[in-house]
């Protein structure tokens, strides 16, 4: 069964006439992938557990398509990599939601205080 | 996880093997990728990120796809993961859109804040400036006031300064007229404590027991009211008649009562002002010469005129 999936994928895929396991190694998408996890890291994925873990799921699939690739199981190293890739950008996303609502709640606090001095002030 | 799904496919396997040919079990990821998504398509993302809402639609649509053609193959089990963490991120991204717009709402309200408590700011130091210039004006009314007293009171010393002055040129004045005029006439001047008198001997003025005035008189009298004239605007004149102590009393107090009217109604024919003289008839009673001989009864017989000493200025 795996065969004939990734022969549909191959002929779906890339259009390689042979259909025998020659299915070109998923350079740019683990490019990509890489890319992904430096930007997670970069925006702090590391310190937001939610996001931590899904950087880690992306690292750990990553080096898992890294040791496919080299097997020569490129297709399920492809999809290994998009499933990575998609958890590196979740975890970007996630990083970037935990910041803005840490800001909103600063900004809210912030308004609350000033009200409160402001009615201080027009009290006195 | 794989464990799990291990057990799920047995068990969708085992079913499938019982029943015959019942449906294929979707893999977890796909269900739970649905449900994410849907919650995206109701919830705030269909507003906030449609983009990225349609880019998870296409992720499950192609996990779906994968699902029908082949329902365990690697690439169903990976596109159904793919799809739901496309979902996952839809929602991360709702809430982010959501967070900023609290946070744009947060810093007009900010803004707004601090317009108002600039205004609050300004009322109140409006309110301290015009205090301050109330103060500031209620100074200088006091100022202008203290300014005027000073004023006055540098114009009242002046005017006292200038009225001493003046009082002491008359005097002055007055002294070097009476000088000139002892001069002139002959006259005995004394200066004394009741003023500046004036003695005119009575065997000068009258004749023996009369009172009317000699010729001779009239000549002295009118010298002397042309000097006592002009200084009896400042000057009380007191005209005393005095006698010896020969004769009785009340003919000499009756004689140097009119010999002493006569004197001041001629200095009055003369200009002095008639207010300003005032006549008394003393008799014997004020000797300055010793009436047991002739020549001390003839210095008793006698007109004294007073000037008195100068008035108190009146006040203007």
């Amino acid at each position: 069964m795996r065969t004939t999936t990734l022969a549909v994928a191959a002929l779906l895929l890339g259009g390689i006439s042979a259909g025998c396991g020659s299915y070109p190694a998923p350079s740019d998408r683990l490019t990509t992938t890489q890319a992904a996890i430096r930007g997670a890291a970069e925006v702090g994925a590391g310190q937001v557990p939610r996001a931590a873990l899904h950087l880690k799921l992306a690292e750990e699939q990553t080096e898992k398509a890294k040791v496919l690739m080299q097997d020569g199981y490129n297709e399920r190293a492809e999809l290994t990599l998009r499933r990575a890739q998609a958890d590196a950008e979740l975890a970007i996303m996630i990083s970037k939601e935990h910041q803005q609502v840490e800001a909103a709640k600063a900004a809210q606090e912030k308004v609350q205080k000033m009200r409160a001095e402001l009615q201080k002030g027009t009290r006195k | 996880m794989t464990a799990v799904r291990t057990s799920k496919i047995a068990v969708a396997a085992f079913v499938a093997a019982i029943v015959g040919c019942a449906s294929p079990v979707p893999p977890q990821h796909l269900v739970d990728a649905r449900a994410a998504y849907d919650k995206g398509r109701t919830g705030l993302a269909a507003q906030l990120t449609p983009a990225d809402l349609h880019t998870a639609k296409v992720a499950l649509n192609q996990a779906e796809q994968a699902f029908e053609e082949d329902a365990e193959s690697p690439k169903t089990f990976a596109l159904s993961y793919v799809a739901l963490r496309q979902a996952q991120l839809v929602l991360a991204k709702a809430n982010l859109k959501a967070a900023e717009a609290d946070v744009e709402r947060a810093d007009k309200q900010i803004g707004e804040l601090r317009e108002a408590e600039i205004a609050r700011a300004r009322g109140e130091l409006a309110k301290a400036k015009s205090i301050l210039a109330k103060q500031d004006q209620e100074l200088a009314v006091r100022g202008e006031q203290l300014a005027a007293a000073d004023q006055q009171l540098a114009a009242t010393s002046e005017q006292l300064a200038a009225e001493r002055a003046a009082r002491a040129a008359a005097e002055a004045r007055e002294r070097e007229a009476m000088r000139k005029l002892a001069e002139a006439a002959a006259l005995n001047v004394k200066e004394e404590k009741r003023g500046t008198v004036i003695v005119l001997p009575g065997n000068v003025l009258f004749e023996s027991g009369k009172y009317e005035l000699t010729g001779g008189a009239q000549q002295k009298l009118t010298l002397i009211a042309g000097t006592l004239a002009p200084q009896a605007e400042n000057h009380d004149i007191v005209v005393e008649g005095h006698t010896d102590s020969r004769g009785t009393r009340e003919f000499n107090m009756t004689l140097s009562q009119n010999r002493a009217q006569a004197v001041m109604n001629y200095l009055v024919a003369r200009g002095v002002p008639q207010e300003a003289v005032t006549s008394v008839g003393i008799g014997p009673d004020r000797p300055i010469g010793d009436n047991s001989n002739r020549q001390g009864r003839a210095e008793n017989r006698r007109v004294e005129i007073i000037v008195k000493p100068m008035k108190e200025m009146k006040k203007k």
